[in-house]
């Protein structure tokens, strides 16, 4: 700390004084010039007004993308991604499966006798190969 | 007090009003189960009263052989003990939340209700390794009940998901444990987390353990299922489910993962830290677009169960001390903040939250509890949410920089979501009629919020209390894991002060892991 210069510790104070200086004249010597200094530097009050604009700034760069990341990973990977490979998948994968097999329940005896003697021939043929 | 069967006892007084709830006319199902949760509550309070801190490790334990092997063990460590009063604690806070809005086979709601505390604390006091499958997983099924039976309009779907999710996981841990028992010759938990594994083995054993405890966490990506099931769930349930039921996950960690397998718990740490980071980042902006009340809670509580698994894979006293103290935290602050919605979900019948607004002009009371708990779940200082996460994140911090500081992002995004909420539903204009003519709490729900808030801020500002029953089994545990301890990423040097002195001499007071600066100073 012992290292700074001394004009830097009496800055503060420097800016305090003319601030107290300011403010003396608009707002108590010459009560008109507020709206004087607004109507000539319009700009600069508006500027001013808004905080630098820094909430709007702040709104665009932080909010609007945190909420759009929030419904891109919430719709696209929770629910698009996770939800739909992960246990939906995995129960239509099974009801799937199960449509598969009820087909094969035909309930007509051509076709069970069918597959019997398709797996007959298959047995035989694995026999006579070995 | 020993020699008694105070935790047998615990488990027997749901078990038998549960049956009281069946055979009782429906109207008082509600009182028996009050009556015996506060009993319950009482024997749990007694339960700590007597509880030697530094005394032996196990502390309670019973022990009777049953058949082929196993048998009926029961004990607690400081871990164990804290976990079952929160669970004693939360039992009649949610007989109450579910009072007046469960008009429908009130019997068996409650009859579920007092089998899950059974099994709750059964879980936390089974010293036998299939004794605690048996728990953990019979714990599935009343809350598959509760949400399916009593649950919103899409409880079939969410009670589906929750069970599907949840026995998957627990599939591939009964197939560990059995390999384990046929290696170790022991059904013991004790025994076994004194046991060396050989290491290949642990890889795989820890893979099983981890896919039922990181759905039960839940962890990111495997997360899914929780958002649905607290949707779903009438307030009781969700009380329960955020504030014990997920604690089952860290508690498995804490009690098997770490002790039995510290080398692979090493090896798979990055892991951890990987999904960790994932979930704090995504779900804590998922939480910020929720319209859901509900929602909006349910996926704030996935990103603070991952500060707690960074906490425990931290490897260090304060990095689990943290994870334990997030997980009772949450528990009570979760909770709350389902029971805060639930108290205007009663009233209200919806959870949109564009449909509440201005509630802090009307119910003035709700409002100051609802900040209390929302202030809580952010973290402040002085609420028993900033005890935890700051242990865990300094924990983690010693281990990876990196990972403590995209962790740290979730209490910034915290504080976003959940001040968001809170200025929607409690300030600006009372926009809707019928939201504003709601009353303030009445009886009921002051009982209700009063012990939670106190006890919140209790551990807010005196956190030894909660601490010191579990300091020397996490010292244990941090002994246990010195073994296999990964090497951080902090180089601290010793440095010189403007003072000239060194700089270690400021961390003399702190645990071991500072003690190691001089090592470290290359």
């Amino acid at each position: 700390m012992h290292e700074v210069p001394t004009w830097v510790k009496w800055a503060p104070f420097a800016v305090m004084a003319t601030g107290l200086l300011i403010a003396w004249y608009a707002y108590i010597k010459n009560t008109k010039f507020p709206a004087a200094f607004v109507e000539q530097f319009g700009f600069l009050y508006k500027f001013l007004l808004n905080k630098w604009y820094f909430d709007e700034l702040y709104h665009y760069v932080f909010v609007v993308p945190a909420m759009w990341l929030g419904r891109v990973f919430w719709k696209v990977v929770d629910q698009g991604i996770i939800d739909r490979f992960g246990p939906n998948g995995a129960a239509s994968v099974v009801a799937l499966g199960s449509r598969a097999a009820a087909k094969l329940q035909s309930g007509y005896l051509y076709s069970y006798a069918l597959v019997m003697l398709v797996g007959l021939v298959g047995a035989i043929s694995w026999v006579i190969a070995q | 007090m020993t020699g008694f069967p105070i935790l047998s006892l615990m488990l027997l007084v749901p078990l038998v009003a549960a049956v009281a709830c069946l055979v009782v006319p429906r109207e008082q199902a509600r009182s028996v189960a009050l009556i015996a949760t506060l009993i319950d509550f009482v024997l749990g309070v007694i339960l700590w009263a007597n509880y030697d801190i530094g005394g032996a490790q196990w502390q309670f334990t019973e022990s009777a052989a049953l058949f082929a092997g196993f048998s009926w063990k029961l004990g607690i460590d400081g871990i164990a003990l804290l976990l079952i009063a929160l669970t004693v604690f939360l039992m009649p806070v949610c007989i109450g939340a579910s009072w007046t809005s469960i008009d429908k086979r009130e019997g068996e709601y409650y009859a579920a209700f007092l089998v899950m505390e059974t099994l709750m604390i059964g879980v936390f006091a089974a010293q036998d390794l299939f004794l605690f499958y048996i728990m953990f997983e019979a714990g599935l099924i009343p809350m598959y009940l509760i949400i399916g039976v009593w649950g919103g309009a899409d409880r079939i779907y969410a009670s589906y998901k929750f069970f599907l999710y949840t026995l998957l996981g627990s599939v591939l841990m009964l197939i560990a444990m059995f390999w384990m028992v046929n290696e170790a010759g022991t059904t013991d938990i004790p025994t076994l987390m004194a046991y060396n594994f050989p290491v290949e083995a642990q890889t795989w054993l820890w893979l099983a353990f981890f896919a039922s405890f990181a759905v039960k966490m839940p962890m990111w990506p495997v997360h899914t299922w929780l958002p649905d099931a607290h949707v779903q769930a009438p307030t009781g349930g969700s009380v329960i489910l955020a504030g014990v039921l997920l604690k089952m996950g860290g508690y498995g960690f804490i009690r098997f993962s770490l002790p039995m397998f510290p080398e692979a718990s090493a090896q798979f740490a990055p892991l951890v830290f990987f999904m960790s980071m994932a979930a704090v980042v995504i779900t804590s902006l998922i939480a910020l677009v929720q319209t859901d009340m509900k929602k909006l809670i349910a996926y704030s509580s996935v990103a603070h169960m991952a500060i707690v698994t960074v906490g425990l894979f931290a490897f260090n006293q304060q990095g689990l001390e943290g994870s334990m103290l997030i997980m009772l935290s949450h528990g009570l602050v979760a909770g709350a903040l389902f029971l805060s919605v639930g108290v205007i979900y009663d009233r209200l019948h919806t959870r949109e939250i564009a449909r509440y607004g201005g509630l802090s002009i009307n119910m003035p009371y709700y409002a100051v509890f609802f900040l209390l708990f929302t202030m809580a779940s952010i973290g402040l200082p002085g609420t028993s949410g900033f005890v935890g996460e700051f242990l865990s994140l300094i924990g983690i911090y010693q281990i990876s920089s990196w990972v403590a500081l995209i962790c740290t992002t979730g209490i910034i995004l915290g504080a976003a979501y959940m001040l968001y909420l809170y200025r929607r539903v409690a300030y600006g204009e009372q926009k809707n009629a019928d939201a504003a003519a709601m009353p303030d709490l009445d009886k009921r729900e002051w009982a209700m919020m009063i012990p939670l808030a106190a006890v919140v801020l209790w551990m807010g500002v005196y956190p030894e209390s909660f601490i010191a029953p579990m300091r020397k089994d996490i010292a244990a545990l941090d002994a246990r894991l010195a073994q296999a301890k990964p090497k951080g990423d902090a180089q601290p040097t010793a440095g010189q002060g403007t003072s000239g002195k060194p700089m270690a001499a400021h961390n003399s007071g702190h645990s071991a892991a500072h003690n190691a600066a001089p090592e470290g100073a290359h």
